[in-house]
């Protein structure tokens, strides 16, 4: 079910009703409802993928318990987490990945008769493997105690809010707050419905336009000249952006109205001044994830730096292609290892940790020019990200690294009045973000507005939303 | 909570007044410059004037016959119609005490067999009163026949659906209207209305395609069918045209505008021939009336897109039309 649905609409109203209305008073029954209606909203996709969110729940419930009992199989009981974990994972995800690249390196390998597998990749497999595989890390590492409630633990997994698109939670985080009586707030509950607001415009109106261009320039990039393709790969950075931070917007939204509180997923990456900063802005609910689970059990930065510079390669590598089965997202990985490396091994990659607040206007402009450069070498690690294989993504670079006489030509089949409207979106949304930089979501500001005035920017909002949402699509990270 | 659902109300009605008042008094901002076309024939509709001779037909006509070459007639053709609302514009011309003496009508096959605008155009650019959304919509469940577009296969089951969406069009749904409103944010307006006064001042005339020739492929060539069959709703309302048009002494000429050569290549020859056998069958139902049965064929140089003709070609067949009819 996508939160840019009927389908959708309807379902919440129903469940905020019963939620709400209904099983106010039973903690209990909240969470089996919670867990009743997550098996719905992914049902609603593909019944059949429930049995693996399931199988997965029962797993590393089971082996949760198991890790708090025993004393001498404990790495032994862990392992069996990360297996069947990442079984599943491997399976769905990079099993056909895995032959067609062994099959292009030697293709005597394999019998004649021996195929990739014919299966669809359960939507949001990622998001749920790593928070699952996160709760059997933390018990063996003693930082929670094992859940003794089996409906809480699978109401946690299947979190529908959260479930296909993240963030990705911590146990030790979420798990607890299906153990508490939930209340209504009414300031909680406005403050997500702000931010469900802003995440649908973000997706709908933002990164939906943006992608009607994107399609048509990346498709078509050998007829484009050098401008519109730049000008594709930064429609495609807001779109990307504007589709994930929406999505997370949505959710954290969705869940504050349910008396949950998520981790922040962004802090408006496009404003980092190095690849750094934007690494502690983008998606940090998988960067911190890794950092935890991989960087630190690595040594981390407290090894030499030949180990540190490793660890930043493996890191960035394994969330290339935790991203997708597909060495696209391996070379987008490791142009961003490559980009962070000058920023480790001249010790600068903790610089810019918090907003510059002076006023100066010199310190201003540079840092307008550092946020300006960080955001180019993003944009052109996304052309790898987007394009279908390396070849074309090599062949749209080249194209846009020619110069000759028509590279700044421009289609004029591409200037319509929704091109426009496009642009104008997008420095709409980077304004308010702008204004909200200090804060937690984009449309914060607004609540230090009188009440007229809030009416007024909602109202808009919820008139652009409402137009641009006559399209259904999917979110990018759906995929993931 | 009462108070945040109240929140959520205020903000709910709000957006929602707002919408259906965009949606119902704003529809030259925000609407394709097709509206400006039809919105010209409803006008035209609703006033008496002098002319004795008019067109009705779709775009294939509406781009074909430039009036000021003629003289004496004014084209209320309307782009996407079929028979179905030419039926309604003569009924209404005759109602309003139009002096009417000779029609020319044209359909192009495709709008014989399907009705792909009676929600998109018709409806929505409010051409229909809800007495005559009744009336088609009462006609089509009695003759069981394909409706609007020929994946939807009329029954039982989805008239109701039919009848509802029809009706939440004529009341001005905003959910209807999205797409048409997020493609122009209201700045349709300043072009539709010099649209609309171009048309007037061009009697109805209007060019579709620009280009100085187009050898691509018309709809019916595209859809590569091995026969033609008219839809039952499209046959009932054009034969009513003829019977309307008789009991009223209007003659009626049936033409054929043309197609471009590439596509006339295309289509099969049991598709013209059964596409003649209609028209043939109309003719000896109508005797009283003029039916062109014959596909007409023009080089692909007198074309401006694949289905109409340039203005080279419309002063070719203006004047061809000048000598027969006029």
């Amino acid at each position: 079910m996508l939160f840019n649905s009927l389908d959708f609409a309807i379902f919440f109203v129903v469940f905020f009703i019963i939620y709400w209305l209904i099983l106010k008073n039973s903690k209990k029954n909240q969470n089996l409802f919670i867990l009743f209606s997550s098996y719905i909203f992914y049902g609603w996709w593909d019944w059949r993928f429930l049995s693996l969110i399931a199988l997965s729940t029962i797993i590393d419930f089971t082996l949760g318990q198991l890790l708090s009992v025993s004393r001498s199989h404990k790495k032994f009981i862990l392992s069996l987490s990360i297996v069947s974990n990442l079984g599943i994972l491997v399976l769905f995800k990079y099993f056909n990945f895995f032959i067609d690249s062994l099959k292009a390196l030697n293709p005597t390998m394999f019998d004649e008769g021996f195929s990739t597998l014919n299966v669809i990749l359960p939507v949001g497999i990622s998001f749920y493997t790593f928070q699952t595989l996160s709760y059997s890390i933390d018990i063996y590492n003693k930082k929670i105690d094992p859940e003794q409630n089996f409906i809480a633990f699978a109401a946690f997994v299947s979190f529908f809010p959260q479930l296909v698109a993240g963030p990705i939670e911590r146990a030790s985080h979420l798990l607890p707050q299906f153990m508490v009586k939930r209340v209504f707030s009414y300031s909680k509950s406005v403050e997500g419905i702000r931010q469900m607001l802003w995440g649908f415009f973000k997706k709908v109106v933002i990164a939906d336009n943006c992608a009607h261009f994107v399609n048509i320039i990346f498709e078509n990039y050998n007829d484009y000249s050098g401008a519109v393709l730049i000008t594709g790969a930064i429609l495609f950075a807001f779109q990307i952006y504007g589709d994930f931070s929406g999505y997370s917007d949505i959710a954290i939204g969705l869940s504050k109205i349910l008396g949950f509180d998520l981790m922040k997923n962004f802090a408006f990456p496009y404003f980092s001044r190095d690849i750094a900063e934007f690494w502690r802005r983008w998606h940090i609910s998988l960067s911190t994830w890794f950092r935890d689970y991989l960087y630190i059990p690595l040594g981390g930065s407290r090894v030499s730096i030949l180990l540190q510079i490793r660890n930043t390669f493996i890191i960035f590598i394994v969330s290339g292609f935790w991203h997708g089965a597909n060495w696209t997202f391996i070379v987008w990985g490791l142009i961003h290892a490559c980009m962070y490396l000058p920023l480790l091994l001249f010790k600068s990659n903790r610089k810019n940790v918090e907003f510059d607040k002076s006023l100066n206007l010199f310190s201003t402009l540079i840092n307008s020019v550092k946020m300006l450069s960080t955001f180019c070498l993003v944009t052109i690690a996304w052309i790898f990200f987007r394009s279908a294989n390396i070849a074309e993504a090599w062949s749209y670079l080249d194209r846009v690294s020619t110069f000759n006489e028509n590279y700044f030509v421009f289609d004029p089949d591409l200037i319509t009045l929704r091109f426009v409207f496009t642009i104008s979106f997008i420095f709409l949304g980077i304004y308010s973000e702008w204004l909200s930089r200090e804060l937690n979501y984009g449309l914060e500001w607004v609540k230090a507005k009188s009440n007229y005035s809030q009416y007024v920017i909602y109202t808009f909002l919820a008139i652009l939303i409402f137009v641009y949402s006559s399209s259904e699509s999917e979110f990018i990270y759906f995929q993931f | 909570m009462k108070f945040f659902l109240k929140k959520i109300l205020i903000i709910s009605i709000l957006t929602g007044s707002i919408l259906v008042m965009i949606v119902s008094l704003m529809p030259m901002h925000f609407n394709s410059r097709l509206y400006a076309r039809w919105k010209y024939v409803n006008d035209e509709l609703a006033s008496i004037d002098k002319f004795n001779k008019v067109t009705i037909g779709d775009s294939r006509l509406m781009a074909a016959l430039d009036p000021k070459l003629v003289g004496n007639v004014k084209q209320l053709c309307l782009p996407g119609g079929t028979p179905i609302e030419g039926f309604y514009t003569l009924s209404k011309l005759i109602e309003n005490n139009a002096k009417i003496d000779t029609i020319v009508v044209s359909y192009s096959p495709n709008h014989l067999e399907i009705h792909k605008s009676f929600f998109e155009k018709a409806l929505k650019y409010e051409f229909y009163e809800w007495q005559e959304i009744y009336e088609i919509l009462h006609r089509a469940d009695s003759l069981k026949t394909i409706f609007w577009a020929s994946e939807y296969r009329y029954s039982e089951h989805k008239h109701s659906k039919i009848s509802l969406k029809a009706r939440l069009i004529y009341l001005k749904n905003p959910f209807y209207y999205r797409s048409e409103l997020a493609s122009s944010l209201l700045l349709r307006g300043v072009s539709n209305w010099k649209e609309y006064d171009r048309i007037k001042n061009n009697l109805g005339y209007a060019a579709f395609g620009n280009k100085t020739q187009s050898g691509g492929k018309n709809e019916e060539a595209i859809s590569a069918k091995e026969l033609f069959v008219v839809d039952d709703l499209i046959d009932f309302y054009i034969k009513k045209i003829f019977a309307l048009a008789e009991r009223h002494h209007i003659h009626v000429h049936y033409i054929s505008t043309p197609m471009n050569q590439t596509s006339v290549q295309a289509i099969s020859q049991n598709y013209k021939t059964s596409y003649s056998n209609y028209l043939l069958q109309l003719s000896a139902i109508f005797p009283s009336s003029s039916v062109e049965t014959t596909i007409l064929t023009y080089p692909n140089n007198y074309f401006g897109d694949p289905s109409h003709l340039n203005y080279q070609g419309t002063l070719k067949f203006s004047n061809r039309l000048k000598k027969l009819y006029f």
